[in-house]
C-alpha cells in the first residue's frame, strides 16, 4: 500500500479537538479514546447452600412443566419412534421449543407455564377417555345394550336392526304345526 | 478450581447439564442451547466451560453425541451446533439409580 498516513495537522483540520466527530452513537471506537474496559457480568449466582436449593427448586418445578409439554407436542419421547432421534429437523424442534420455554423466563413465566402443562395434561387425559369409549367393544365380553347378553341369535337380530328375525327352517316348521291342528 | 469456580459450582454445573438432557430424554439438545439454558443459572458461565464439561461427561461416559443426518462430515460441525444426549448410564444417573461421587454436592 502505497497510501501515506495524513499528516496531524490534517486530521486536526478535518476533526477539531473538542468538537464531535462525524461518526456517532459510538458506531466505530476512534483510535487514540481508551479502550472501554469489559464490564464484569452480574454474577448473580446464590451463595449460600439454602439460597441455590430455592432456586434449583423453582427450576426443576419449570423443567417438570416444559418435559409435560414436550411429551404431550411430541409424544412420549421413550416410546417415540427411534430413526427420529438422528433427524436433525426433529431435534431442532425439541431443542428450539426446550430452549424457548425453559430459558425464557421473562416471555412465559413459569406459573403460565404449570398451567400450560396442566391444561395439556387434562386435555389429554380427555382425548384419551373419549378414545377408549370410542372403540367397538368386541370378544367375549361384549353385552347387549342392557348390559346381558341376547339369549338367541334372534334376540340379538332384534337388537340391532330392530326387526324380528326367524330362521326359514323354524317358520316353516311353525306353519306346518298350525295347519295341522 | 478452573476458571475461577469452585468445586461446587463445577458439580453444580454438570449436575444441570444432565438434568436439563433428562428432559428431553432420548431427543437432544446442541451445546449452544444447554449454554442458554444454564446462563439462567450460572449467568457468568462462558461456552468453553460447557464444552469442557461435554468432554468430561462423555468421557465418562453419561452423555454421547448425536450425529444427524444433516451432517455429512461430523468431525466438521462446529462445537455449538453439536447434539449430546444422555446414554442409559447418564439416565440411570440422572434418576439418582446410581451415584457418583464426584458429581454428588458434599
Amino acid at each position: 500500500m502505497n497510501q501515506s498516513l495524513p499528516s496531524s495537522e490534517s486530521v486536526e483540520a478535518l476533526y477539531p479537538v473538542g468538537e464531535p466527530l462525524p461518526m456517532t452513537h459510538g458506531i466505530r471506537r476512534i483510535a487514540n479514546t481508551p479502550k472501554r474496559q469489559k464490564q464484569p457480568a452480574n454474577d448473580s449466582a446464590p451463595k449460600t447452600t439454602d439460597d441455590w436449593k430455592e432456586i434449583v427448586q423453582e427450576r426443576r418445578r419449570r423443567q417438570e412443566s416444559v418435559a409435560k409439554i414436550l411429551n404431550r407436542t411430541f409424544g412420549q419421547f421413550a416410546q417415540s419412534h427411534p430413526d427420529l432421534w438422528g433427524r436433525r429437523a426433529f431435534l431442532m424442534l425439541v431443542g428450539v421449543m426446550y430452549q424457548w420455554l425453559e430459558a425464557n423466563e421473562q416471555e412465559v413465566s413459569t406459573e403460565e407455564l404449570v398451567t400450560l402443562s396442566k391444561m395439556l395434561a387434562e386435555q389429554r387425559r380427555a382425548e384419551a377417555q373419549s378414545h377408549e369409549s370410542a372403540e367397538p367393544r368386541t370378544g367375549p365380553e361384549a353385552v347387549g345394550a342392557e348390559g346381558e347378553l341376547p339369549e338367541n341369535l334372534g334376540d340379538a337380530v332384534k337388537q340391532v336392526y330392530g326387526t324380528n328375525f326367524q330362521a326359514v327352517e323354524t317358520l316353516k316348521a311353525e306353519t306346518r304345526k298350525a295347519e295341522t291342528m | 478450581m478452573a476458571n475461577g469456580r469452585d468445586t461446587k459450582e463445577i458439580k453444580r454445573i454438570r449436575i444441570e447439564l444432565l438434568v436439563a438432557l433428562k428432559v428431553v430424554y432420548p431427543a437432544a439438545l446442541q451445546s449452544d442451547q444447554l449454554l442458554r439454558s444454564l446462563l439462567v443459572l450460572f449467568p457468568t458461565l462462558e461456552f468453553e466451560q460447557v464444552k469442557r464439561d461435554c468432554h468430561y461427561l462423555t468421557q465418562k461416559g453419561y452423555i454421547e453425541r448425536v450425529a444427524t443426518d444433516g451432517e455429512a462430515d461430523a468431525g466438521l460441525t462446529p462445537w455449538r451446533r453439536r447434539w449430546f444426549r444422555l446414554t442409559t448410564t447418564g439416565m440411570e444417573l440422572a434418576d439418582q439409580c446410581i451415584h457418583d461421587p464426584a458429581l454428588e454436592e458434599s
